[in-house]
């Protein structure tokens, strides 16, 4: 059998293109190397979500070899698998979309023109886009429908031009404590805004609204108000999904890929046929599928000739912080307030999304405030050391982890700036080091640039500003070169320029007549919001165009 | 016995859940792993006992029975127990059952200024408090007992079953 369309991954960069495709009658077939989990099991343990790893493979099986980069160029090797350093988010149908909190920010149109609207930076590989806001606005806007984003529009300095005066759902249901927080940014001048959530606040799209649970970010939802690319879109087409399919090659003649290889957890080998491919395995799989899919075509690699495959992988710059609100400072009422569970809190920055430093114009930033994540497990534990630094027991370790829990919450707060891609930051494979398949693992080597630190420095001071403003005390926050492996894009850039990008501005491979990468790979400099609203909307651009080429060769076979 | 090498009594005592304390070839005594672990434990958190919880059934069950924590851990905890036999040996020529409370508070004292006792501890205490506060149906956390102490609701919908 030959499908019309065989995707590589049922994430939010997949998920797009087999709904689009399969609801216009097209037979689509989607590879998953996770299981399929729905919402009747999904549960809130925290044990085996957060802290037994259920949804990633385990790291004696499928691995990394991550090289750390300082600053003089040097590296430290790590295994993941001897280290701990896992690299895997969501490995099920639909992704880490499943797992994700939700937080949905648009890019800005001054983010698709990086290096024209704030100049080059030394070190760093800025370009333009090879497509403006203008073009990928109406996928943001179809996202706000077909996925599900509740929110209120507030004017401010930074927000983007809209089609729509406002989001299709009401906003969620948010703690009080929101109160303090608005009062304190209007005493300190500070713009806030609700932060807009790919989470359902009322029954629509043959979904549950959000109930509430306490348990949102890194949890599958139960309700199905979450967009996760399950529950919005591969719930809602007919496309075929074949689960325990670990693609480990592609196979190319003559300009087209023809089949996709994939291996079951049994390693029993299997292959699919299909007219085109779409590859969206999350940045770091898919570059390291197309460089172990080489052959005598294609020597370095599928879509490879110029060895771009790999380069300019990016993660979300930034770091976190936190404000601690204790009872002995609050009244009744306040406590109350305070402790009320499962509420929101949807409280976000843009307010130096650029800034001046008197010299020139820096990009900024996004601030996400949200309360500690509830896991008990993880709190308590957090106690364990005292303020000396000393591993405590007993007594005093029962009594801190009482008051702590049940007498004072923090609310915490993420920064999300550009990570800029540079020369030591990309994907590899290793020629030795293979996974339980027998297929060589990835090498991701890690680099972050100083300039990152320096923005996320900048940006941390309003938010600390407003914890203070708040009454929070033991306030703290760390600004990071450290990735986070839930935010990675890069490897595959997009771009005209065929001798330095791997996919033209339609995120089809400029060497081969079939093959589009829909992941953030296609993404050459990230935003400084999370990616997974541009995801989406990008593959659901992507989708049209697909949609297009398959309709005029079916009209030409005809 | 004392012709035998030290590793070899190691591994015989992970194998039968007999814990062979040496000093250098000398065998100075033998207990149990169970042993160790349920006084250990109410000596690290006594608050886990009071609310009925069996932290030491979870240990064994959702920790040494879990297929997602590695062996290398799973070596890593059951030495920590032979080597916090041996420092109670070593400090009062008991094993750390047979020490009175305020000695054996002077033991764990005494390993956790060192590197593996700090981090044996440490990870000691988290499986502690994992059972005290995971869902019921890892058979900790007995009754919720744990949730209610920390006046915590727990997360819905509960699993089905325990995740091994």
């Amino acid at each position: 059998m030959i499908y019309d369309i065989c995707i590589i991954g049922s994430g939010a960069g997949g998920s797009p293109v087999a709904y689009e495709l399969a609801n216009a009658g097209y037979k689509v077939v989607v590879l998953e190397k996770g299981n399929y989990y729905t919402e009747e099991d999904f549960s809130k343990d925290e044990v085996a979500v957060c802290r037994r790893e259920l949804y990633t493979p385990p790291l004696h099986e499928q691995k990394h070899i991550i090289n750390e980069y300082s600053a003089s160029g040097k590296y430290t090797r790590y295994d993941g698998e001897e280290s701990g350093w896992n690299f895997w988010n969501g490995s099920m149908v639909g992704g880490s979309s499943n797992l994700m909190s939700g937080y949905f920010h648009r890019m800005k149109p001054n983010d698709f023109e990086l290096r024209s609207v704030y100049g080059e930076i030394k070190g760093a590989n800025v370009v333009d886009w090879p497509i403006s806001y203008e073009e990928l606005e109406p996928y943001y806007e179809k996202v706000e429908r077909i996925i599900g984003v509740s929110g209120k529009v507030k004017e401010h300095t930074y927000q983007e031009p809209r089609s729509t005066p406002d989001f299709p759902y009401p906003a969620l249901k948010t703690s009080k404590v929101t109160k303090w927080f608005d009062a304190a940014c209007e005493e300190l001048d500070i713009e806030f805004f609700e932060t807009p959530r790919a989470i359902l606040s009322q029954n629509a799209l043959n979904r549950d609204a959000c109930y509430y649970s306490n348990f949102c970010g890194s949890y599958g939802c139960s309700s199905g108000a979450k967009g996760s690319a399950r529950a919005a879109l591969l719930q809602k087409c007919d496309a075929k999904i074949i689960t325990d399919a670990f693609v480990y090659r592609l196979e190319a003649k003559e300009g087209r890929v023809t089949k996709a290889y994939y291996y079951t957890k049994n390693r029993i080998k299997h292959s699919i046929n299909a007219k085109i491919f779409v590859l969206a395995a999350q940045a770091i799989e898919t570059s390291r599928l197309l460089l172990n899919s080489s052959s005598k075509e294609f020597p370095h690699g599928l879509a490879n000739s110029n060895k771009e495959v790999g380069k300019n992988l990016i993660f979300s710059a930034g770091g976190a912080g936190s404000g601690r609100f204790i009872f002995e400072k609050l009244t009744p009422e306040a406590q109350k307030e305070l402790m009320e569970p499962g509420v929101f809190f949807n409280r976000s920055l843009q307010n130096e999304y650029d800034y001046d430093d008197g010299c020139r114009k820096y990009k900024g930033g996004t601030i996400d405030f949200l309360f500690e994540h509830q896991n008990v497990i993880s709190r308590a534990t957090q106690e364990i050391y005292n303020e000396e630094g000393n591993l405590i027991w007993g007594e005093e370790l029962q009594k801190k982890i009482h008051k702590r829990l049940t007498s004072s919450r923090v609310l915490t707060f993420e920064i999300f700036n550009d990570w800029l891609p540079t020369d030591n930051c990309n994907v590899n494979v290793d020629a030795n080091v293979k996974d339980i398949y027998g297929v060589p693992v990835g090498v991701i080597n890690v680099n972050s640039h100083p300039h990152d630190l320096a923005v996320g420095e900048h940006l941390a001071q309003s938010a600390v500003e407003i914890l203070e403003q708040m009454g929070a005390v033991e306030i703290e926050y760390s600004i990071s070169s450290s990735p986070p492996p839930n935010l990675v894009a890069g490897g595959c850039r997009f771009g005209d320029d065929p001798r330095s990008s791997v996919l033209d501005k339609n995120c089809k491979a400029h060497e081969l007549d079939n093959l589009y990468v829909t992941d953030a790979s296609f993404m050459p400099t990230g935003g400084s919001v999370p990616y997974t609203w541009t995801i989406y909307a990008n593959a659901f651009r992507v989708a049209d165009v697909i949609k297009k080429e398959i309709e005029s060769s079916f009209k030409d076979t005809n | 016995m004392n012709t035998l090498h030290r590793r070899k009594f190691l591994q015989l005592g992970l194998l039968s859940s007999a814990i062979f304390v040496m000093q250098g070839c000398e065998l100075k005594g033998i207990t149990t792993m169970r042993s160790t672990i349920e006084l250990l434990q109410r000596d690290l958190f006594e608050k886990s006992h009071t609310l009925n919880i069996k932290t030491t059934h979870y240990f064994y069950n959702s920790v040494l029975g879990h297929s997602r924590i590695s062996q290398e851990e799973k070596k890593f905890l059951k030495n920590g127990v032979s080597w916090l036999n041996e420092a109670a040996q070593e400090q009062y020529k008991l094993l750390y059952v047979k020490l009175p409370r305020h000695h054996r508070e002077h033991v764990l004292q005494t390993i956790s200024q060192s590197q593996w006792g700090e981090e044996w501890l440490s990870k000691m205490l988290g499986y502690i408090l994992e059972a005290t506060l995971s869902d019921p149906i890892y058979l900790g956390n007995t009754n919720e007992n744990g949730w209610k102490w920390l006046e915590f609701q727990g997360g819905v919908p509960h699993p089905k079953e325990p995740y091994l």
